[in-house]
């Protein structure tokens, strides 16, 4: 296995933070994989650092959680990107999953995965069609609020790795990324460019000890997003031994809780081996901060494959700690792209919004629109008329859903 | 209550608003059309997850989540089609004259058009400090004594359909999706989440005043979970009114008297319940849950049959009416339409294209207009 971003820290200060290559800058000087991608790099006089890149995306329909027929679809629409065999033959893949922080809960009695979470079909006919395009072992990663690290952590969400290793070969991995897990360091990532409030990030070596780096998410409106799909995804990354809420002045890998006070009010610190935010968040404004970590995140861990389960899902908001406003939905739609910003924004655009709205305009209403902010950034095209997209295409796969809620008039 | 108004060459009845009338309870009494009948679906402009309705001539109105509400003649032709500020997500509603169509949008905009030509007669925005959204099915009141619509904003607001002057208001409680009912004196009823208590049940009087009949208290998960989508329903004829309180993970239906709000029975739910109740032509009533059931009751609460969908949740409510003997329709998240008889027999009467998240609608031409999130709303010949 290959290692990317070798930010070997140890439990004290990082060895060179702010000076290591990104895992992207090392697939373009090391890796031909990369080179295969189809991800145009287009300039543009806007955008930080004169160019940014697209990819085509692909949309299928898929109305049930049956496994040859997610399984299916799927294949189709990778097929259809044209670059995902090439991508992960003969290599290690992390799947970076939506799973959030807790297994116990339900909308209305509707399980997890039908409404928040990823379902564990979608997971498997992945990790299946995966192995089948020649990876040599696909990790599913998530941050759970369990002690296990292992494949007890998912139990509650569906994820069963015998059904899993069934389907793949005997290649798949469940990791609980909560804290270090095995590894006898964490992985210290710097944000390239010009970082909005993160300047590194420090997390389980899962996501940089790997050579293909897949997000798994799920479609829905976000209070402080405005959508979550696949870019949103990687706020599960950070763990909770450095991030956590339930820490009181010291890491600790016995941590589980939630980000809300690092990454979402913003009101302390987290206790990474080293400085790691600039600390130009503003307090307890969500939609200032999250959107800012979103595209921070993703430019630290840029994304090579992007898989979004919108078959049955949740609309107004991301998850059953914000009540009654949440409706079950179901598009029947799965999405897939190799550039997160361009996969997001087709989404956006599948849920009936405009991946380019102004900040603070629906679906971003409470705060910054990220997928504009991440262009700006050159991490990918936002804007429709600019993507590539095949499957079903857009028109067919449109299906209304109700934007986020407002929290404050204007 | 159900216009009547005369429809080519016979009297047929008008679905003016969701589940037909103002009662809400989805029974269609009129004349069903001809099995041989059939016409392309009417295409929408987006996805559709309202409830369509209908004018005495016949127009079918369709408001989508394009933010358009269109209106088609008895041919399938579009009559014309008006933007609104919005998409919409509640059933609009038509003045029982049918000379008004009035409708509301997630953006918080309530509006009058005419239901001849599709012109705006007046928009309003319900006040809110929070989110505008407009989930309830609108409600055209018995005699045409005013619309009401609910929003986030936490109010039901009964508007004059003429001028869109606010007449009355009261608390819709946390998050209102349930569209209010009203019974033929003009008694409103409604549900609503209230903080720290739990769901309840309310009568509004003509006069203004309120009272609470029934409240269901709120579990460990609190009130602001308590999902309150489905509308109280009334049988007239009865003198029932029948209503949902979701729990944390399962719900109670109760049946309360129409005159004096007694409770009469309650029955436990095994799943909680987003879709309005339908009221069967032999009596009782029909749930669809979210656990894929459709559950009948007798007037005294006791069960009937069950009916297994075949799906992880319903969505959409339940219309009934008497062919080929007794009948419920319901679509299901698969876009399908079952059938299902006296006896809970039923099966796949209809397969279309993406979920069915919404209460199907009898036309005055007797066919079964069942809105689809992919835009399209087939007109079914039912059997």
């Amino acid at each position: 296995m290959k290692t990317h971003a070798i930010h070997g820290a140890g439990p004290g200060i990082p060895k060179c933070p702010g000076g290591l290559l990104s895992r992207r800058e090392f697939l373009r000087t090391t890796s031909a994989a990369a080179l295969a991608l189809p991800e145009a790099v287009v300039a543009e006089s806007e955008v930080e650092g004169g160019s940014i890149r697209r990819a085509p995306v692909s949309l299928g329909l898929c109305a049930r959680y049956d496994f040859d027929a997610v399984r299916r679809e799927l294949g189709r629409m990778l097929e259809a990107l044209g670059s995902v065999g090439a991508l992960v033959r003969r290599k290690h893949v992390t799947v970076k999953v939506n799973l959030v922080n807790t297994s116990a809960e339900d909308v209305a009695g509707i399980p997890l995965w039908l409404t928040v979470t990823v379902h564990p079909v979608v997971a498997r006919a992945l990790g299946s069609l995966l192995v089948g395009y020649g990876a040599r072992s696909v990790t599913f990663c998530d941050q759970l609020p369990f002690r296990a690290l292992g494949p007890e952590a998912f139990a509650g969400y569906g994820f069963d790795l015998a059904e899993f290793n069934a389907a793949m070969d005997g290649r798949a991995r469940f990791v609980n990324t909560r804290n270090r897990g095995l590894h006898s360091t964490y992985a210290w990532v710097k944000v390239p460019g010009s970082p909005e409030l993160a300047t590194a990030w420090e997390v389980n070596r899962a996501y940089v000890d790997t050579d293909v780096l897949v997000s798994l998410g799920k479609l829905k409106s976000h209070v402080s997003g405005g959508i979550t799909a696949g870019m949103k995804n990687l706020f599960g990354v950070p763990p909770s031994s450095l991030y956590g809420d339930d820490l009181k002045d010291e890491p600790d890998e016995e941590a589980k809780d939630y980000r809300g006070r690092t990454m979402h009010d913003c009101t302390r610190a987290p206790f990474t081996s080293s400085g790691s935010f600039n600390g130009r968040s503003v307090e307890r404004d969500h939609g200032f901060n999250v959107p800012r970590f979103i595209v921070d995140l993703n430019a630290a861990f840029p994304i090579d494959l992007v898989v979004i389960d919108g078959i049955s899902t949740i609309q107004s908001a991301e998850g059953w700690w914000l009540g009654s406003m949440v409706a079950v939905t179901r598009p029947g739609v799965l999405i897939a792209g190799c550039n997160a910003v361009c996969t997001d924004a087709v989404a956006a655009a599948t849920m009936g919004f405009d991946p380019d709205a102004p900040d603070r305009s629906w679906p971003f209403v409470n705060g910054a629109n990220y997928l504009a902010m991440a262009r700006r950034k050159g991490l990918g095209e936002n804007r429709i008329a600019g993507i590539e997209i095949g499957g079903v295409g857009l028109d067919r796969a449109r299906f209304g859903c109700q934007p986020t809620y407002r929290r404050r008039a204007s | 209550m159900k216009a009547s108004g005369a429809v080519g060459d016979g009297v047929r009845e008008v679905w003016r608003m969701a589940g037909g009338g103002a009662g809400r309870g989805g029974l269609f009494a009129g004349e069903f059309a001809d099995v041989a009948a059939g016409t392309s679906p009417l295409q929408a402009r987006g996805t559709v997850k309202a409830p369509v309705v209908f004018d005495l001539r016949g127009r079918c109105f369709v408001a989508d989540f394009a933010g358009s509400l269109s209106a088609f003649l008895p041919d399938g032709q579009r009559a014309w089609e008006a933007s609104l500020p919005g998409a919409v997500s509640a059933a609009p509603a038509v003045t029982a004259d049918g000379a008004i169509v009035v409708v509301g949008t997630l953006t918080g905009s309530v509006l009058a058009l005419t239901t001849e030509a599709g012109r705006k007669l007046w928009q309003r925005e319900l006040p809110t400090k929070t989110d505008p959204r407009i989930l309830s099915d609108l409600l055209a009141m018995p005699d045409d004594a005013g619309v009401v619509a609910s929003s986030w904003g936490g109010r039901f607001w009964r508007l004059d359909a003429r001028t869109g002057e606010p007449q009355a208001s009261w608390d819709a409680g946390i998050y209102p999706q349930s569209g209010a009912a009203a019974d033929r004196r003009g008694n409103l009823f409604l549900l609503r989440a209230v903080w720290e208590k739990g769901v309840e049940i309310v009568r509004v009087t003509a006069s203004g005043e309120e009272q609470v009949w029934h409240c269901e208290p709120e579990g460990s998960r609190q009130a602001r979970r308590m999902v309150v989508t489905a509308s109280p329903v009334i049988d007239e004829a009865a003198a029932h009114l029948y209503a949902v309180f979701n729990r944390d993970r399962d719900a109670v239906l109760c049946g309360f008297d129409l005159r004096d709000g007694a409770r009469l029975w309650r029955r436990e739910l095994p799943a909680p319940v987003m879709a309005t109740p339908g009221l069967p032509a032999d009596g009782g009533v029909v749930v669809a849950d979210l656990a894929g059931q459709v559950r009948a009751f007798d007037a005294s609460g006791n069960p009937r049959w069950s009916y297994d969908a075949g799906t992880d949740y319903l969505l959409a409510g339940p219309v009934t009416g008497t062919r080929g003997g007794v009948a419920v329709w319901i679509g299901d998240p698969l876009g399908r339409v079952h059938r299902i008889d006296a006896d809970g027999r039923g099966a796949v009467c209809f397969e279309g294209g993406r979920s069915c998240e919404t209460r199907a609608s009898f036309g005055p031409d007797g066919r079964l207009y069942v809105p689809t999130t992919d835009g399209l709303i087939a007109a079914l010949s039912v059997v």
